[in-house]
C-alpha cells in the first residue's frame, strides 16, 4: 500500500483531496486565501516588509500616540480643505460605521518565509520517498526530443520561469492564488485568469505533441 | 468600468484590508477621511493609488499623501 503512494505520481484524486484541503485549511486557519506567489513576493522584498511589519507592531504598541497624531494631521488637513470638499463634507452629515467583513489579514514575513521552505522540504522528501532522487539535465519523456541535452533544456527552463514569473506578477496570481483559492471562491479576476493559462497550456501541448 | 462610474455610490474595494480606515473608525473626530477619501471618491486616495499600482503601502500613509510620525 505504502510503496503505492511513494513510487511514481499518487492517484489523481488524492492530489486533489490533498490541494484542495490545503488551500480549504490555509483558509480556515489563516483567515486570508493561500497564494504562493504573494508569499514569495513577501520573502523577495523581504526588506521593504520587514520596515513595514516594525511600524505596523509600533503603531499597535502606541496607539494613543498614534490617534494624537492622526487628530493633528486631520486638523491640518482640514485647514486646506478645498471649496468641493467643504461642499462634500457639508453634504454628509454623518458616516456610519461600516461593517467590515472580518480583520484584514496578512501573512507575515516569516510565515511566508516557512510556506516557501517546506514546498521545497516537501518536495525533497517527495522524492527520497520516491527513490528517484538525482538532478535532471535532460526533460523527462518526449519532451526530450524538443529541447536535448543541457544547452536547449536549461535555457527553456530559465524562459519559462521568467515567463510564469511575468504573468504571475500581471495578474496578480498564479495557480495557488487564481486557480484554487479564486476560484473556489468564484473570483471573476481568478476564472478568467485560470482559464487563460490553463487553456493556453492545453493549446501548447497539443502544438508540442503535434511537433513531436 | 471607469474610475468615476466604478466611484458612484460604493465604498473604496480596499476598506477591508486597508490600516488606516481601521483607523479612521476608531475615532469619531477623524471621520471627515472616511468621507473624503473612503466613500464615493476613493480613487483619489493615495493609498488607493499606490495598492493599485502594486506598490507597498506604508501603515502610516495618510490618504492625502501625508504622512503621520510613529
Amino acid at each position: 500500500m505504502i510503496e503505492q503512494f511513494v513510487e511514481g505520481f499518487w492517484p489523481f484524486w488524492l492530489g486533489a483531496f490533498g490541494l484542495s484541503f490545503t488551500a480549504f485549511g490555509f483558509c480556515f486557519f489563516m483567515k486570508t486565501p493561500l497564494g504562493v506567489s504573494g508569499f514569495f513576493r513577501r520573502v523577495l522584498f523581504f526588506r521593504a516588509n520587514l520596515q513595514k511589519e516594525r511600524m505596523q507592531a509600533a503603531m499597535k504598541a502606541n496607539q494613543a500616540s498614534v490617534q494624537e497624531a492622526l487628530q493633528q494631521a486631520t486638523a491640518a488637513h482640514m485647514a486646506e480643505l478645498s471649496e468641493d470638499d467643504r461642499k462634500l463634507l457639508e453634504a454628509h452629515k454623518k458616516v456610519p460605521k461600516t461593517k467590515r467583513s472580518g480583520k484584514a489579514v496578512v501573512v507575515s514575513l516569516s510565515a511566508s518565509a516557512i510556506y516557501l521552505l517546506f514546498i521545497v522540504v516537501g518536495g525533497f522528501v517527495g522524492q527520497f520517498l520516491n527513490g528517484s532522487w538525482t538532478v535532471a539535465y535532460q526533460p523527462s519523456g518526449s519532451f526530450n526530443d524538443l529541447v536535448a541535452g543541457p544547452e536547449l533544456f536549461i535555457p527553456a527552463l530559465i524562459l519559462g520561469g521568467v515567463l510564469v514569473g511575468f504573468g504571475t506578477s500581471m495578474s496578480g496570481g498564479c495557480t495557488s492564488g487564481h486557480g484554487l483559492s479564486g476560484t473556489a471562491r468564484l473570483q471573476p479576476g481568478s476564472l478568467v485568469s485560470t482559464a487563460s493559462f490553463f487553456g493556453t497550456a492545453i493549446v501548447v501541448a497539443f502544438i508540442l505533441r503535434s511537433l513531436l | 468600468m471607469n474610475d468615476q462610474n466604478k466611484e458612484k455610490n460604493s465604498d473604496c474595494t480596499h476598506m477591508n484590508r486597508c490600516q488606516m480606515y481601521g483607523l479612521f473608525e476608531l475615532d469619531d473626530s477623524v471621520e471627515v477621511w472616511k468621507i473624503l477619501y473612503c466613500r464615493g471618491t476613493y480613487t483619489r486616495c493615495e493609498r488607493y493609488k499606490m495598492a493599485e499600482r502594486g506598490l507597498r503601502v506604508l501603515p502610516n500613509l495618510l490618504p492625502n499623501g501625508q504622512t503621520i510620525e510613529v
